[in-house]
């Protein structure tokens, strides 16, 4: 564990660059905290390039794990007040942020987008979920949509 | 990795550099119509399989005889027979989602394991399969691989994906060659490749944007990366480092049959060694390693199961008509086995009620609701009458180890198989031996259990361990330490890799790993406790639970490491006087006259001992 005001830098996929207290990133993404402990990180010169993050989403993933790390102690209710408040967004860029928390493997973050995907999907007929997912190409055959709408006219 | 060298075939380990070497099936038959296959899938089934084909008769006709070998039970089975319908090549083979495929001349064979019958595919259901097609134009050799999308499509299709230029790669190993005595004549380019010895082994797949191939040649593996990009085979970057292993096998014709999971842990652990170039190293690094964690990923479709996990039962029936990918993924094994780990609702509670009757053998099973009250609970008694007597040491994903004067068993409550452990020294007085077991499916094979007992090293008295593992069948003699604190080693828990005792006020950890004591962790929490601890880890957090003083009722606390230092926090109370006295009640039937002292005495004396706590991911979050 390095001193709590080291910077690291992180370089999104249009090579901007963040500048983010190590401690932030490191007690929330599994992959960069292994990259510090290697040692393999150089603070001088490094940055961690992130090529598959966009500077929109990079942001918003350090916001969340910076005011997670700031904000542990609060009372959940306020916690999850700004949690509901961070992931309204569209859905382009809640996938965005899925993607981004994947990679660098942020498991709160996995966890609150999971759960929020889950409450948007719950409960809802499949014509409804092809809407908000955007499925377009289902991948049935015109037969078998049939046979399926058929059979559970319910589920539709 | 099967290599196979003359006659003796071999199951070999890049990663641990382990090898094993298979029985012969037939030691008259002649080796050569003799082709083997691998098959090993840790998501899927335990151990490994090996296929064997070969020419025989059956009643009639000339056919195709199959032999199985399973590392579980170590013999070989006799299998299906089948008439050989078209050409194919035996010699390449691909294991993938239950089957092992073979290359005929426009379709694949399929071998189903399951059914253990071959089957005639067109071309269907093989995401994985690398159907291999070189263009040639002199010097030029590409390569083609083509992916099939079973889901995503109504009808499979194969998609061209890459082309990968592999002329860099030869002239650089027909130089490094020329160091040998060896003189470049470009007919060899042409006849080793027909002969199949640039053979690809294992395409690795890394996210969308790296990709690598591991070539066999003549007398080493090689790894090389691709770049997406500008399809330009880098063979530099990787190349000299992972070229190193295989020397005691590859010296002659050692043949590559099928090569599993194994090559991704290689090709990392390989990476590890060759810290330079310290940001792409990692960037590398951080891709690789999410490829291992994730083993079956592909593609986002990890990402979907773990949404559609989180939802209840009966909407996942309706959602198997969303789409055909994710009709495929709801059908999937790995799926079933991911919903069934992450339980909804129901958070449960094992007892181990009165171990010590010695006749009566019953496992209470506690549903907990939301608001953690005894709601119902039902029992659950081990139909094998020989175990109804023995004592449940622990329980470990789903796999018990029972005690029953000298022997010790491993019993799973699922199949009701059981499995005798061999004496690791038969004359020891077995009072002084303990036992834990560990059993992780997700990161090491079969199983192993711990024995700890007295012994002497050279100065003083201390305590000895004994390791078994399912894999190897034998005892082995382990680390010792010394006794320096008084340890329960009665009470044992499996978490991560490592097997956990209790110490007064914290724990003691056997790393399975590195094999050696360890007394780093964590300490319990402050609020004293007379009653002892009991640890239970559940969906990847580790639990703590307690007896509350004067209270009928167990405190559960939970690990939370999160923050920048780890810390307990209480998650639940249960409430165990429903519990209790439904079991005193139900006692005054058999012949027992119920006692109030005998209430607190079966809970100090562990006699009520939670086995084995499951918690619902989901209710230990609040609901959003």
């Amino acid at each position: 564990m390095g001193s709590p005001l080291k910077k690291i830098m992180l370089c999104s996929s249009e090579k901007e660059i963040f500048s983010v207290e190590e401690q932030v990133m490191v007690q929330h993404s599994v992959i960069i905290n292994n990259m510090i402990e290697d040692g393999s990180y150089n603070y001088e010169e490094s940055k961690i390039p992130l090529d598959c993050v966009d500077s929109k989403t990079l942001k918003k993933v350090i916001d969340y794990c910076t005011y997670h790390t700031h904000h542990h102690n609060d009372n959940q209710e306020d916690l999850e007040a700004w949690d509901a408040q961070f992931l309204n967004v569209d859905s382009n860029g809640l996938y965005d942020l899925l993607m981004a928390a994947n990679y660098l493997e942020i498991r709160n973050l996995l966890d609150l987008i999971y759960r929020t995907i889950k409450n948007m999907i719950k409960g809802k007929k499949i014509d409804e979920i092809r809407r908000i997912l955007n499925i377009k190409d289902h991948g049935f055959t015109p037969e078998e949509e049939e046979q399926n709408r058929k059979e559970y006219p319910h589920f539709y | 990795m099967l290599l196979e060298l003359e006659d003796a075939v071999f199951i070999y380990n890049p990663t641990t550099e382990d090898k094993k070497t298979l029985p012969s099936c037939f030691p008259s038959f002649d080796p050569l119509n003799l082709h083997y296959s691998l098959a090993f899938d840790p998501m899927r089934f335990f151990g490994y399989k090996v296929i064997y084909i070969f020419d025989g008769v059956n009643s009639k006709n000339e056919c195709f005889q199959t032999m199985m070998y399973s590392s579980e039970s170590g013999v070989w089975k006799r299998g299906c027979s089948y008439p050989p319908t078209f050409p194919v090549d035996f010699h390449r083979v691909t294991y993938f989602k239950d089957s092992i495929y073979c290359i005929g001349s426009k379709t694949t064979l399929r071998f189903d394991l399951k059914e253990e019958c071959m089957k005639v595919t067109c071309l269907r259901c093989s995401r994985n399969l690398v159907i291999m097609d070189t263009f040639l134009c002199l010097h030029a050799v590409t390569l083609i691989w083509l992916d099939l999308n079973l889901e995503d499509y109504s009808s499979p299709r194969w998609v061209h994906m890459h082309s990968i230029d592999l002329r860099s790669l030869i002239f650089q190993t027909a130089f490094d060659r020329i160091g040998y005595p060896y003189t470049y004549r470009s007919e060899d380019l042409f006849s080793v490749r027909y002969e199949y010895v640039y053979s690809i082994i294992h395409p690795i797949e890394d996210n969308e944007d790296d990709m690598g191939l591991l070539i066999h040649l003549p007398d080493k593996v090689l790894t090389t990366t691709v770049d997406n990009n500008d399809n330009y085979l880098d063979p530099n970057a990787l190349l000299k480092a992972l070229s190193t292993p295989f020397l005691p096998l590859a010296a002659s014709t050692a043949r590559f049959h099928g090569s599993s999971r194994f090559f991704l842990p290689f090709f990392l652990c390989h990476l590890h060694h060759e810290p330079h170039n310290a940001a792409q190293y990692g960037c590398k690094r951080l891709r690789l390693q999410q490829h291992v964690g994730r083993a079956t990923r592909s593609g986002n479709n990890y990402l979907l199961t773990q949404i559609l996990i989180r939802v209840s039962l009966r909407d996942i029936i309706t959602f198997k008509c969303v789409s055909k990918r994710w009709l495929s993924l709801i059908s999937d094994h790995f799926f079933s086995r991911c919903h069934a780990t992450v339980k909804q609702r129901v958070s449960d509670l094992f007892f181990d009620l009165a171990p010590d009757t010695g006749s009566y053998q019953e496992v209470k099973f506690i549903y907990l609701d939301k608001k953690t009250n005894c709601s119902s609970f039902s029992s659950f008694f081990p139909k094998n009458p020989d175990l109804r007597s023995s004592l449940i040491t622990q329980s470990c994903n789903g796999l018990t180890l029972l005690e029953l004067e000298d022997a010790v068993f491993i019993y799973n409550p699922t199949t009701e198989e059981k499995k005798t452990l061999p004496s690791c020294f038969p004359s020891f007085d077995p009072l002084n031996l303990h036992y834990s077991l560990a059993f992780d499916p997700m990161s090491f094979l079969g199983y192993k259990v711990i024995c700890i007992f007295d012994g002497m090293n050279s100065k003083n008295k201390c305590f000895q361990t004994m390791t078994y593992s399912s894999e190897s069948s034998v005892w082995k003699c382990g680390c010792s330490f010394l006794p320096t604190f008084p340890v329960d080693f009665l009470r044992s828990t499996y978490f991560k890799d490592s097997i956990y005792w209790i110490v007064s006020k914290t724990t003691l950890r056997f790393d399975l790993k590195e094999e050696c004591m360890k007394n780093d962790t964590l300490p319990f929490p402050p609020e004293p406790c007379h009653y002892g601890y009991v640890l239970v880890p559940t969906c990847s957090y580790m639990n703590l639970a307690r007896f509350e003083s004067g209270e009928f009722s167990v405190c559960v606390f939970q690990l939370k490491e999160d923050y920048s230092s780890p810390i307990w926090v209480h998650m639940h109370s249960i409430d165990l006087r429903s519990l209790i006295f439904q079991t005193a009640f139900d006692r005054i039937g058999c012949p027992y006259t119920y006692q109030s002292d005998n209430l607190f005495y079966v809970r100090y004396g562990y006699d009520y001992s939670i086995i084995h706590l499951t918690f619902s991911l989901f209710d230990l979050t609040p609901p959003s």
